[in-house]
């Protein structure tokens, strides 16, 4: 077998919360180090601008050509620096007023403040640097300044550290959305446990106090349930006991005939006896036909079966064919009568149980009705009734109402009666919404009708 | 008498076949559906008698299929199924007559023997009931020794009637005999030859019975 690839609530919303928390807090770190990248570039380029400035303020104009006298103090303290190698140049032109030779006039990374300024990255000397020119203007000469990048590098190295706690945050956030989540999920955890545990046990309804909103429709369903199986559970039982007690009698009967079949005295008395035991099992074998017939009935079972629309014309039509045979060995005469012209007499509901209903109340007409009577189906449309005429005695008025409760019988009964065949008609009735009636019937014996809702 | 018993259940096979034996009749016993086509298929059965729960399938879905190669012999089902719908879908499968279980075996002999005696392919060229006497190669029949003239449909509805007298002959198979021989088909064909040949008969010793909403069957006159 294939296992089901289930899904797995916790884990699938442990990654849907987890996945994007880690995105925000990575695309967060992205911008704040470009970000940091910019700033340190600025504000150490202002530092060189600074620097070159200075020198520039140092430039002279004399007879139309700069001049720029720069003692060694003054440069000593606008160049100095313990960290990194500061080198300038200042240029009229191409001609080197002061300063190294060689500073790089241009690079990559260029970055311009203002219309007079400009940095850029550059090797020089043998070492990767960060080069700022400043325009004077007037005199028209160059300042540059080219500085190595160890500062800068430090810097950064430093500004990771601000961003270490970053980390930590993603580490919390994901123990924070794993815990969160956890804790949710675990009531329907436990509530599952329970539920599985106690199933086992009883059938009892579970709490439902602790259970969140979201599980409330599903508890109560389950409750639902769980009492309606008790309920068809006691029934079940009930009935099995009614049975095992209404068998018991029959049963009885039996071992006394095989009792006295057995002490008989010659074979011909012995003979009679076990005729009369045929009988008695004939009677058993009904009995158990009927208790299963009525616990097929059982109003929750009953309701999973599947109604449809059906034409009882036709239905009875096949129940009376199929007791033909009966009526004919018993002489009694078996008509259909019907008043539609032949057109269906349309109901919902289910055949089967239908035509249990007509062949136990044709069965009861055929045993009451004596030979050479008459036993009457009768079909009519508004509204739809299915009525059997009888031949015999009627019942009394005073027993109407009880001969359709379980195992009661007529004082008019009479052969292997069952005292379950009405009770069955009566509920597949009910079942089916339809009623049944009892009536003098102008044959002179009684009349049963199913009236089904129109 | 040859039968063929399809029933899986040990027991009842060897009562019945007990049964049977002592009075004469040959038995044929199956336990399973494809054993009953085997011999079914090449061996002719006066009698089928056929439980509905077997091993390998539904004997009604068997009798279903088997029926239109084999229309004439007679089928008695025996089974458990005990429900009134049971009944009705087995006699429409094409079952001639249905017992349930538990049944008495006086019972069984004499669904057996009725069977036997509106089917018989022996004594269908010569039926009898009350003082009729149908002779069905010489067209012919007698009423006390007297012959009567009947048109040969009248001959065959008669047929019908006295094969399975006295029970019923729905009215659905008399139309369906008469449609065969590509006569007018509808209940009025049926009712038109009922009527001539009640005429017939006259104030005899049988009499046509309408059953109402059913169809028709032979009554001898003392006993109606």
């Amino acid at each position: 077998m294939k296992p089901v690839a289930r899904r797995w609530l916790q884990r699938e919303l442990q990654w849907r919360l987890a996945l994007p928390v880690l995105g925000m807090v990575l695309v967060g770190g992205l911008f704040s180090a470009l970000g940091t990248e910019y700033l340190v570039d600025k504000v150490f380029d202002r530092w060189l601008f600074d620097a070159a400035r200075s020198l520039a303020a140092e430039v002279r104009h004399e007879g139309g050509r700069a001049q720029i006298a720069l003692s060694h103090q003054a440069e000593t303290m606008l160049l100095y620096d313990v960290v990194d190698h500061v080198d300038f140049a200042v240029l009229d032109g191409d001609r080197l007023l002061a300063g190294s030779p060689g500073i790089p006039l241009s690079g990559s990374n260029e970055r311009r403040y203002g219309a007079t300024s400009r940095a850029f990255d550059a090797v020089y000397g043998g070492h990767e640097v960060r080069v700022a020119w400043v325009d004077t203007g007037t005199p028209a000469a160059r300042v540059g300044v080219a500085e190595t990048l160890k500062k800068r590098a430090q810097t950064r190295r430093d500004l990771l550290l601000v961003f270490l706690p970053l980390g930590l945050v993603v580490v919390l956030a994901a123990f924070v959305v794993a815990r969160g989540v956890r804790r949710t999920v675990s009531p329907l955890e436990t509530l599952a446990a329970r539920w599985n545990q106690r199933a086992h046990l009883s059938l009892d309804a579970m709490p439902t106090d602790e259970v969140p909103r979201e599980l409330l429709p599903f508890a109560t369903a389950l409750n639902d349930m769980l009492q309606r199986l008790r309920g068809v559970l006691e029934r079940e039982q009930r009935f099995a006991s009614t049975a095992a007690h209404q068998l018991r009698t029959p049963l009885t009967a039996l071992q006394l005939g095989l009792a006295r079949a057995a002490e008989a005295s010659d074979l011909a008395s012995a003979r009679g006896v076990l005729e009369e035991l045929g009988e008695t099992t004939q009677r058993t074998a009904r009995l158990v036909q009927q208790l299963l017939a009525l616990s097929r009935l059982d109003p929750e079972l009953a309701k999973t079966t599947a109604f449809s629309r059906l034409d009882v014309q036709a239905l009875a039509h096949a129940v009376g064919l199929a007791y033909q045979d009966v009526a004919a060995d018993r002489g009694i005469r078996l008509e259909f009568e019907e008043t539609t012209d032949g057109l269906p007499v349309l109901i919902r509901g289910q055949a089967e149980l239908i035509s249990e209903a007509l062949g136990n109340l044709v069965d009861n007409a055929l045993r009451y009705t004596p030979a050479g009577g008459l036993v009457r189906i009768a079909v009519s449309a508004a509204p739809p009734t299915l009525a059997v005429h009888d031949g015999g005695p009627g019942v009394p008025e005073h027993e109407k109402e009880r001969i359709f409760e379980r195992f009661a019988r007529g004082s008019t009964a009479q052969g292997a009666g069952t005292g379950l065949g009405l009770a069955i008609v009566k509920e597949i009735a009910e079942l089916h919404g339809a009623t049944v009636r009892l009536a003098r019937s102008p044959c002179g014996g009684a009349l049963f009708s199913l009236v089904f809702e129109a | 008498m040859q039968i063929l018993l399809i029933e899986d259940d040990p027991e009842i096979r060897r009562e019945l076949m007990l049964r049977w034996q002592s009075k004469g009749w040959g038995v044929t016993t199956c336990d399973s559906l494809a054993s009953a086509d085997r011999h079914a298929r090449n061996h002719v059965h006066e009698l089928v008698v056929l439980d509905l729960q077997l091993p390998d399938g539904d004997g009604l879905d068997w009798l279903r299929r088997w029926r239109p190669r084999d229309p004439g012999t007679p089928v008695l089902v025996l089974t458990a199924r005990d429900r009134v719908a049971d009944r009705v879908s087995g006699l429409q499968g094409g079952a001639d007559d249905y017992l349930t279980k538990p049944f008495a075996a006086t019972e069984l002999d004499a669904r057996i023997e009725a069977l036997m005696r509106r089917t018989s392919r022996d004594r269908d060229a010569r039926l009898q009931f009350g003082p009729l006497l149908w002779l069905r190669d010489e067209a012919r029949l007698l009423m006390d020794g007297t012959e009567l003239e009947l048109h040969p449909r009248e001959f065959e509805v008669l047929g019908l009637l006295i094969r399975r007298a006295p029970r019923l002959v729905p009215k659905r198979v008399i139309v369906d005999a008469l449609a065969e021989k590509n006569i007018e088909v509808g209940d009025s064909a049926a009712e038109v030859y009922v009527s001539r040949l009640r005429r017939k008969l006259g104030a005899g010793a049988v009499q046509i019975d309408t059953v109402r909403g059913f169809g028709y069957r032979l009554l001898l006159a003392e006993a109606a």
